[in-house]
């Protein structure tokens, strides 16, 4: 098959037949990978097929061994027929499928055996990135001396674009691997995710999407024999490409410790996107006009339009998910696997699966040997990627969601659990469609040669002598100076201004790793936990831990920020688990995780798992604070201060300050029983009746409020409401003025109320209402008598206990102290009294009027049930009984 | 969304002589592209740009594809 031999077209047919083996191996990598997600110990547990040695294996594999190489084999073709001669060399053709082939062999082998620079889509070690730039070089060699031959003066524009991915891309290559230092391949601290992201969008934006252009424009055109609606339009794509693109790499990182203006200079850049892609779908939409008939007919056109439509969705998608808002509740989640999978199998992959169905009887002179087959293949391929791509997208719409509500990873994990089975399905259906292909290929190289191979140009050296002199005037310096200039203005932006600017000093919980916490890293990255477990705490995730900073990676080399949370974040994890749960959880993650799909690695040495608890436990500098789980308060509430602090400070009953302070602490309280006493209780101890019906149970406030590290962080919590609780923001239904007053009062569930109303003022005034002869319209018998115990245990025994003698659970810090039942109840004289104190409260104590509350008629029944449970024997009766 | 006082941490100053060399240069690139727009220009390299899509496909039907 790989024979070095002058035969025109063999490397490109060379790397299109190994295009197809590799695709065969790869995606079935990519189906056992779905199933781990479901089945974790599928197929065993070894460390050769653990899923985070296969999942690198499956993402390199697809994308430099199916696709990069398909593309090249499309670029070998494409070249000689746009420039009007024969590749420059065969021969080199040829040794580089060798090399090339034998890199992606080599690497695949590496990497199943945990050699990785753990860098996402940059883990081939140093030895297979030289073997990598080498082959990318010699084939950029072959091309540019192909283009120098050329008997065209015009290029047309896919070798415009073929030229650019060999001008740009080896540079990329070698400065996102960071080959300079072949040791780790990466840089210390954060900047290292700025190269490696630098690296990873343009694999795509500055290898595939040049290369897929190209073939778009030249097969297109070709097979509608249609010429393209705007070459203009495609040198605008061309260099809005080079220019834009090479920009976007910081969108992977919107919520990560980089530069702010990195940030937004990646967000710019992902806006203008669109520049390229309107116009490289306007030019392809317009080409097509008139010939929709060439859709139906041609089944490679079939998959190549398709893929042109999912690279434009792929765009539209990747631009919309690239700004602030969108990105900050996007990220972390499958979703972003179904964008990957969107660009790179929906677009990239269908185009190189026509371009083969379309090449191969060019290349080989041999037809296809079932077009009902290419047929099935298309609709398998289609279907099942359709449905993928949903299922995908819906699990991480359900992710970002609990992650949005700091909803904890084990609980979303059970809910995704019916749609990893499904993209499995989903992603079966896809191998199945091309093992169809696989055999459909088979039994096409296995025919007789049914057309003569004709060299394309018989005297390709006399037509260059023909236009000798004129060739070299158009096209080739405008691009190469123009293109390259472009390019090389925004990696001076986006890559060495970073390099040379960010500098962060270590912050409070970086610290150098120990002999046995730097082994545990590795063997972190060598099983690829990285592609699971984030190490970032993001503003939004309050929950985790406080916001990282880039000091926070200052001995970290690779970074391991990591794209997706199927894991919890691990950035400081260390002291949140006991560490010998660490070392269970390895050798059986279920024994201590029920839900957990994480690989069982028992197959580690005890040295190994002892290693690997000590780098996990050392995240985060071990915290053992007992009560250290706060999030910064946002800069619009920090420092903020009590508008009535001074009112709080200075109550005294001796003067005016002590009226103004028990009308702050009435109105407080009537804010406070109207909207927060239903989850968190009269008492403030989160026993409200609502309390029962929400997830997250409502905060006891006497101990939440206590620990609070200040009243702006109060303020903030009252203002925009907890996410992932039922708390929701008050600032949308109350003034800031009444939250201040809210804030007044529950600060007495900590503080205690200054007395300044004494209780006498509160007793006159029920004496005065229980001489009006109010009489309880309630009957007195067993069902009332039930309901009130029901209303009293509910609401009222939180401080006043279960047997009224005034210790309920509140009552260790509820003061002034509530009433003992069992010794006040004989001091009313009248029902009245009673009534009033409940339904009114009592000025300047934590006892609420629960008028805002309860009925009357519910009132009256509670009131019953504490006479007759809680009086003297006797007592009741002689008073009470009408 | 962003607590601001949490991405200050993210900022970074720049010295003053950094700036120069940064602000220079961006200036140089920039001049770059118009001075290659023009030349371009006056040497013919946007003449007849609809050319090469006519002759691609003349190419292939030339060799009876």
């Amino acid at each position: 098959m790989f024979n070095i031999k002058s035969r025109e077209n063999s490397s490109s047919r060379n790397f299109l037949i190994s295009s197809i083996l590799w695709l065969i191996l790869f995606t079935t990598f990519g189906f056992i990978v779905a199933i781990k997600f479901f089945a974790p110990e599928f197929l065993g547990q070894t460390s050769l097929i653990t899923f985070g040695r296969m999942r690198p294996m499956h993402v390199n594999g697809v994308t430099f061994g199916f696709l990069s190489t398909g593309l090249i084999g499309i670029a070998y073709y494409i070249i000689p027929k746009l420039t009007g001669t024969k590749l420059f060399s065969e021969k080199l053709g040829n040794l580089t499928v060798w090399l090339w082939n034998l890199a992606i062999a080599s690497g695949t082998v590496l990497l199943a055996m945990g050699f990785t620079q753990g860098r996402e889509y940059a883990e081939y070690i140093w030895v297979i990135d030289v073997a990598v730039l080498i082959t990318l070089l010699l084939i950029g060699y072959n091309i540019f001396k192909t283009i120098q031959n050329r008997t065209e003066r015009k290029l047309y524009a896919s070798v415009w674009y073929i030229m650019g991915t060999f001008l740009t891309f080896p540079i990329v290559y070698f400065i996102g691997n960071v080959m300079w230092h072949p040791d780790t391949g990466s840089l210390q601290g954060a900047v290292d995710g700025v190269f490696n992201w630098f690296y990873g969008h343009n694999v795509l934006g500055l290898w595939f999407t040049t290369l897929g252009v190209a073939g778009w424009y030249y097969f297109i055109p070709v097979i509608t024999k249609r010429p393209l609606y705007s070459h203009l339009l495609s040198m605008i794509g061309f260099f809005s490409i080079v220019f834009v693109y090479t920009g976007v790499g910081g969108h992977h990182l919107l919520q990560a410790p980089i530069p702010e203006w990195l940030k937004t200079v990646a967000i710019v850049n992902s806006g203008l996107m669109m520049v390229p892609v309107l116009a490289f779908i306007t030019n392809i939409f317009l080409t097509m006009r008139g010939r929709w008939i060439c859709f139906i007919e041609s089944i490679p056109l079939r998959f190549i339009l398709i893929g042109a439509v999912f690279y434009f969705l792929a765009s539209v998608q990747g631009t919309f998910q690239a700004f602030r808002d969108t990105n900050s509740y996007l990220h972390f989640s499958q979703w972003t696997v179904g964008h990957a999978h969107i660009a790179l199998l929906g677009g990239f992959g269908f185009l190189v699966f026509g371009a083969i169905y379309f090449l191969v009887p060019r290349v080989t002179g041999k037809e296809i040997y079932s077009n009902r087959l290419t047929s099935y293949h298309f609709w398998f391929s289609t279907l099942g990627f359709v449905s993928f791509f949903c299922i995908l997208t819906i699990m991480g719409l359900i992710q970002n969601s609990g992650w949005f509500q700091n909803i904890s990873v084990a609980t979303v994990l059970l809910q995704l659990k019916p749609y990893f089975i499904a993209r499995a399905l989903a992603g079966g259906m896809i191998v199945l469609g091309q093992y169809i292909f696989f055999y459909n290929m088979i039994m096409t190289f296995r025919g007789e040669v049914k057309t003569a191979k004709e060299p394309f140009f018989a005297s390709p050296k006399l037509q260059r002598d023909q236009v000798k002199g004129e060739k070299y005037r158009e096209s080739v310096p405008l691009f190469a100076i123009g293109g390259l200039g472009l390019f090389l203005t925004m990696f001076f932006i986006v890559v060495i201004l970073p390099y040379l600017l960010m500098d962060s000093p270590p912050s409070d919980i970086s610290h150098p790793y120990t002999v046995d916490q730097a082994r545990g890293r590795q063997l972190f990255i060598s099983n690829g936990c990285m592609y699971c477990h984030s190490q970032f705490v993001r503003p939004q995730d309050w929950g985790i831990g406080r916001i990282s900073q880039p000091g926070d990676y200052f001995y970290d080399k690779p970074h391991l920020l990591g794209t997706e949370r199927t894991g919890p974040d691990l950035a400081q994890i260390g002291g949140a688990r006991p560490p010998l749960w660490d070392i269970m959880h390895h050798m059986n993650p279920r024994s201590v995780s029920p839900g957990s799909i994480m690989p069982n690695f028992s197959y580690l040495s005890d040295r190994d798992l002892s290693d690997l608890k000590a780098y996990i436990e050392g995240l985060g500098n071990r915290n053992l604070e007992t009560q250290d789980f706060q999030p910064l308060v946002p800069e619009l509430y920090s420092g903020r201060e009590n508008i009535y602090g001074d009112t709080i400070a200075n109550a005294n009953s001796s003067n005016e300050s002590g009226t103004d302070y028990a009308d702050l602490i009435d109105e407080g309280k009537i804010l406070f029983v109207q909207r927060c006493l239903p989850c968190h209780g009269g008492s403030g101890n989160g026993q409200g009746p609502y309390a029962r019906h929400v997830n997250q149970h409502p905060a006891n406030l006497n101990d939440r409020i206590s620990n609070f590290p200040g009243v702006d962080y109060h303020f903030w919590r009252v203002m925009e409401g907890v996410p992932g609780t039922a708390m929701p923001p008050w600032k949308l239904s109350l003034t800031e003025d009444a939250i201040w007053k809210i804030i007044s009062y529950e600060k007495t569930f900590v503080d205690g109320v200054v007395r300044v109303i004494p209780g006498d003022f509160s007793d006159g005034e029920a004496e005065d209402f229980g001489s009006k002869g109010i009489i309880s319209p309630v009957k007195q018998d067993d069902i009332n008598y039930t309901d009130g115990m029901k209303i009293y245990d509910l609401y009222c025994a939180q401080c006043h206990g279960i047997d009224g003698q005034g210790d309920g659970p509140a009552s260790l810090y509820i003061n002034p102290q509530p009433a003992n039942f069992t010794e006040t109840n004989n001091d009313f004289k009248t029902q009245g009294q009673w009534f009033w104190k409940v339904s009114e409260g009592v000025e300047t104590t934590n006892m609420p009027p629960w008028k805002y509350v309860l009925t009357e008629d519910d009132r009256w029944k509670a009131i019953y049930y504490i006479q007759k449970n809680f009086s003297t024997p006797g007592v009741f009766n002689e008073k009470w009984r009408s | 969304m962003l607590p601001g006082n949490a991405m200050a941490d993210t900022m970074m100053s720049i010295d003053p002589a950094d700036y120069a060399i940064i602000l220079i240069s961006s200036v140089i690139i920039l001049l770059i592209f118009p001075v290659l727009l023009y030349w371009g220009w006056k040497k013919g390299q946007f003449k007849d740009l609809e050319e090469a899509k006519y002759r691609m496909i003349e190419m292939e039907e030339e060799n009876g594809n």
